[in-house]
């Protein structure tokens, strides 16, 4: 597999801390979602420019 | 004081009060303050041929928003399924009645969360690939159940009997210490519609203060809940990382028809964003796979940005990580053809995901679900849905 030297790096980094033991971490910033949801309909809003200023 | 938030607070010829509610909790040795909680009023019907019917349907989403909200739940329960709701903690409000007997019954804001536990807890196993169930295994799926003493009504009514198949991802066998090739998944369902597993994913948002999400989606709440064939509504903060970065963001879930669609879009072009995606249940027609990986920890800061410069590298455009109540952490990622994609290339990114995770012997388990994709738009183009053709029809709704 070929990858950007900024992925390798990555790859290399993320490896030796799954070997070290030591991705884990907090969660603070992350979402709590239901692990399966189902028969719902699940809205994503992409983001476009932002509003200029009013006024 | 009343406390059920609904009209008809009587049932089976009983009238609820606070009272009644603090003596049962201090008969079950429980906390007599939990009387005053809001309670949710319930019918807790189910039929005794198939245990499935109005309450049990009701009753795993009910738990769950009872559980968020911090209320109780409380209703009558008849004969044939009293049995059933004493499986996951009901307390009979009536003391000389008892599970077999039918009657009213409750659940204080504790047991209602005990309940979600124990539902998490066999979620939890379903996802890691303890317990591996499928429409064809029905046999499977009954011994599971027996073995784990749950209600089969609930992992049905919820679509754990879907096709849910996982995939170990690590090297050697299944943490479960199953062989791998009992958990090797079809990577796309391909089961019917009524089957199949829904899932949900966040939104990218960028440019926005904390207060400034949470005043939107106040908003667009209230304006859903305003909208009568709309029901469910669920929003809270998300983390997306879409071209790249990672934003403010937030996801919003609903039960719903076109109204729903409608003030969607009504936001969309109030809120300019670029566009917005549903990931609606599958119709049979556009539909396209998403994808879930489940690393079965919590993954620190710096590991999930590594992951991020991965992804990119091999060309995803968006994902999210999520986390699961008392589990770890999740990537989800779906497949959009108005963006894009399309199944096969999914499929091949998810195999380079999947030989990524390998190679850096990072463990984790796959889940294949189906979505419809549905977008609408800002901006016309060829053979978009832009927010002004359908936006406009929640007034008076």
């Amino acid at each position: 597999m070929t990858r950007s030297a900024e992925a390798q790096k990555a790859f290399d980094e993320l490896k030796k801390m799954v070997e070290d033991g030591t991705i884990e971490g907090d969660d603070s910033d992350l979402p709590e979602l239901e692990p399966i949801t189902a028969g719902r309909t699940v809205v994503v809003f992409f983001p476009g420019k932002e509003k200029p200023d009013e006024g | 004081m009343g406390v059920c938030e609904t009209k008809d607070r009587s049932d089976a010829g009983a009238q609820y009060n606070i009272e009644q509610f603090a003596n049962r909790l201090a008969e079950e040795g429980r906390d007599r303050a939990e009387a005053n909680a809001p309670y949710i009023y319930l019918d807790l019907l189910a039929s005794r041929e198939s245990h499935q019917g109005y309450g049990s349907e009701l009753m795993f989403n009910v738990l769950r928003r009872a559980d968020r909200e911090n209320r109780g739940l409380v209703g009558g329960a008849i004969d044939s399924a009293s049995d059933y709701y004493a499986q996951f903690g009901a307390i009979w409000l009536d003391r000389y009645r008892q599970p077999g007997s039918g009657g009213p019954a409750f659940w204080p804001p504790s047991a209602v969360h005990e309940a979600v536990r124990m539902l998490d807890a066999i979620a939890e196993q379903v996802r890691k690939g303890e317990i591996t169930l499928s429409l064809a295994e029905g046999p499977v799926v009954r011994g599971v159940l027996r073995r784990v003493r749950f209600p089969e009504t609930l992992l049905t009514a919820e679509g754990f009997s879907s096709t849910i198949k996982t995939r170990h991802l690590g090297p050697g066998d299944h943490p479960s210490g199953s062989p791998q090739t009992v958990h090797a998944g079809d990577g796309g369902g391909g089961k019917g519609k009524d089957e199949r597993t829904r899932v949900g994913i966040t939104a990218a948002h960028p440019g926005m203060s904390t207060e400034q999400v949470r005043r939107q989606l106040r908003h667009l709440i209230g304006r859903l809940r305003g909208i009568k064939s709309v029901s469910n509504v669920y929003a809270t903060h998300a983390l997306g990382t879409y071209r790249g970065g990672q934003e403010a963001s937030y996801l919003i879930e609903y039960d719903g028809n076109g109204r729903a669609r409608a003030a969607m879009a009504e936001f969309g072009l109030e809120q300019n964003q670029e566009s917005v995606l549903m990931l609606e249940p599958p119709t049979g027609e556009g539909d396209a796979p998403s994808t879930d990986f489940s690393f079965g920890t919590r993954l620190n800061v710096e590991s999930r940005a590594r992951m991020n410069t991965l992804l990119g590298d091999l060309g995803l455009g968006g994902w999210t990580w999520y986390r699961q109540r008392g589990s770890g952490h999740s990537l989800r990622i779906a497949c959009v053809p108005q963006y894009g994609g399309t199944p096969e290339g999914h499929r091949r990114d998810m195999e380079a995901v999947v030989g990524s995770l390998a190679e850096l012997g990072l463990q984790a388990e796959r889940l294949d679900t189906t979505v419809h994709p549905a977008v609408l738009w800002r901006d016309q183009g060829e053979g978009r849905v832009t927010y002004d053709s359908v936006s406009g029809s929640t007034e008076g709704v």
